[in-house]
């Protein structure tokens, strides 16, 4: 069935998944969503492939129509979701109904929102994604008044659990109100650090001059062993970079190589979620982790989203809600992350 | 790059030296060290294509330069040690240090060098003191082996020893023509997009480097080969918007 969500209120909405996996071989950054939790689970809530595109919303108020039944779920940042006036929960499925305005506003303790629609959204591809890539002018903002098409196999459903939020889920969550904390693991030049403890010892602040490739963070002045500029190499995401003045960027998924800065530390896979809401004023503090606890973190990550998606496929499935995946939806898998059997 | 490298031990033209570190929880950087400039990025080029060819279990993407290859792999399926054991294993193995025959794609680039399309050519022919022509004799001259396709997909040449090192502007431009020639160091490359850059611009090409509408956006990858030729403003109309295609390749 092809529907749509009209677009009342852009705010700063995108098209959005998981990222451009095996493009960074040509020369293309991985992009995608920069809390990859959120995006994941606001997918599983409605039903979706966990790397099915999706819309992603950042800080700005934005306001949608149901042109035809839809099943949708907001994740990430802290918002007020209201459905004409009355107020939705966030982490959970939301029916609306043809003609139903949904609205995101307020949004907080954090930046970015992942909005999931139960289907397959008609969306531009670039090397296999629909992630955003600024550098290469891929993946613009919607407007005011566009469709965004749907190909859903949801149906007008008015379920009385819907209507009082009893069918609650507690997804997985990175979230501890602000970023806060994050966990940093050794880099490639980490050993070049004068002192690796001022990392931990200090806050840090993500000041104004930052973007989707990396925060600029406020603090003190970071020692740095030798003075010598590195040939470009590619970079890990969450890769802090030491600059010559001093001061440390954090790379988010825009990143690609470091032109000649040692990578003193790398932010760890399971504080990368926290990583992608930060914004501008927030204050940071590193705290270092072996290798090993970080993977094990992941792991434990990536167990209660399996987990996760098994609880909401069983909550769909004893109410009839959705009948089962639909199966001609885009399937981007992402890192460490398998299909469940059923998709 | 400054002339022949040694490495530690003073050898010149050895097989380079290949070292695999943790980058991060989910990705290893290989770094080639000693030998020449040319045998270590060879070295990293050939390790790059085996391991598109044949990727290991767990594998997920890689950027390569000139003397790096950066891995990322899935934790959750492999680790570091397998993947540094495998990469070890592939960077031994008889088909990589005999760097096997590539197909290797040729493509033309047609170039308006100087004037407005070329707007740092007058003046740093002056302060190299060298003529423009010399400029335009050096990248039309031979075919030019591409080293590196960086970030937003552009392709970067290593124009060699005997280049002459280009100082990078002192003031970046804001907005870099789509299709510039450029040079810095004794390196040369082709903005794909308009940009901000600090390169000095010697040159424009009509072609379109990268078509982000195709899949892939790009037909060039490391070890291909590119003959630059000059042509007159006249003709830019003629090139205007097509391609950049290997040849023997209908757009």
């Amino acid at each position: 069935v092809s529907a749509g969500l009209r677009v009342l209120h852009a705010g700063h909405t995108t098209f959005q998944d998981l990222g451009r996996f095996g493009a960074e071989s040509i020369g293309l950054s991985v992009n995608g969503a920069p809390d990859q939790l959120s995006a994941q689970v606001a997918n599983i809530l409605v039903g979706n492939p966990r790397g099915a595109t999706h819309l992603e919303l950042t800080a700005l108020r934005a306001e949608f129509r149901a042109e035809a039944p839809l099943l949708v779920a907001v994740a990430g940042a802290k918002c007020t979701i209201t459905v004409d006036g009355v107020r939705r929960p966030h982490s959970s499925p939301i029916p609306l109904l043809s003609g139903q305005r949904l609205a995101l506003d307020r949004i907080r303790h954090g930046v970015r929102v992942s909005l999931a629609v139960n289907g397959a959204l008609a969306t531009p591809l670039l090397a296999g994604s629909a992630a955003p890539d600024p550098i290469v002018g891929f993946g613009q903002r919607l407007a005011d008044g566009d469709l965004v098409e749907v190909k859903t196999r949801h149906v007008d459903f008015r379920h009385p659990e819907f209507d009082l939020p009893v069918f609650r889920f507690w997804p997985p969550s990175a979230h501890s109100g602000t970023p806060g904390e994050l966990r940093i693991t050794v880099g490639t030049e980490t050993n070049e650090l004068q002192a690796p403890d001022t990392l931990t010892s200090s806050v840090f602040a993500v000041s104004s001059v930052s973007d989707y490739v990396g925060l600029r963070l406020v603090g003190p002045h970071i020692g740095r062993q030798t003075q010598h500029e590195l040939v470009s190499r590619g970079v890990p995401v969450g890769a802090v970079e030491l600059l010559p003045s001093g001061e440390l960027i954090v790379l988010n998924r825009g990143r690609f190589v470091t032109a000649g800065y040692p990578i003193v530390a790398v932010v760890t896979r399971s504080s990368q979620p926290l990583l992608g809401q930060a914004t501008p004023g927030d204050e940071i503090r590193f705290r270092w982790e072996s290798r090993q606890e970080s993977v094990a973190a992941h792991r434990r990550e990536v167990a209660a989203l399996n987990r996760f998606e098994l609880l909401v496929g069983e909550a769909f499935r004893a109410s009839g809600l959705l009948h089962g995946h639909p199966d001609y939806l885009r399937t981007t898998a992402p890192f460490g992350v398998r299909a469940s059997p059923d998709q | 790059m400054t002339g022949r490298i040694t490495d530690d031990r003073g050898n010149v033209g050895q097989t380079p030296i290949l070292r695999i570190s943790p980058s991060g929880d989910s990705a290893v950087l290989v770094e080639a060290s000693g030998s020449h400039p040319t045998a270590r990025w060879a070295a990293i080029t050939t390790l790059r294509r085996h391991l598109l060819e044949t990727p290991f279990t767990g594998y997920v993407d890689l950027v390569s330069t000139f003397e790096h290859l950066f891995v990322g792999f899935d934790p959750i399926v492999t680790d570091y040690e397998d993947v540094a054991r495998t990469i070890h294993r592939l960077s031994e193995s008889p088909a990589t240090t005999n760097a096997a025959v590539v197909p290797v794609r040729h493509f033309r680039v047609p170039v308006v060098f100087g004037g407005s399309h070329g707007p740092d050519l007058e003046e740093l022919s002056r302060s190299l003191s060298k003529t423009q022509a010399y400029f335009v004799e050096a990248l039309t001259s031979a075919d030019l082996t591409l080293g590196v396709v960086g970030a937003s997909m552009e392709p970067i040449f290593d124009l060699g020893d005997s280049a002459p090192i280009v100082p990078r502007r002192a003031a970046p431009r804001p907005r870099v023509p789509a299709g510039s020639v450029s040079l810095a160091s004794a390196n040369m490359a082709i903005y794909p997009f308009a940009s901000p850059g600090g390169w000095q611009l010697i040159g424009l090409t009509p072609l379109i480097t990268c078509d982000i509408r195709r899949d892939p956006p790009v037909a060039y990858r490391p070890g291909d080969t590119f003959r630059l030729f000059e042509i007159p403003l006249g003709e830019w109309d003629d090139w205007g918007g097509q391609p950049m295609l290997p040849t023997g390749v209908a757009p």
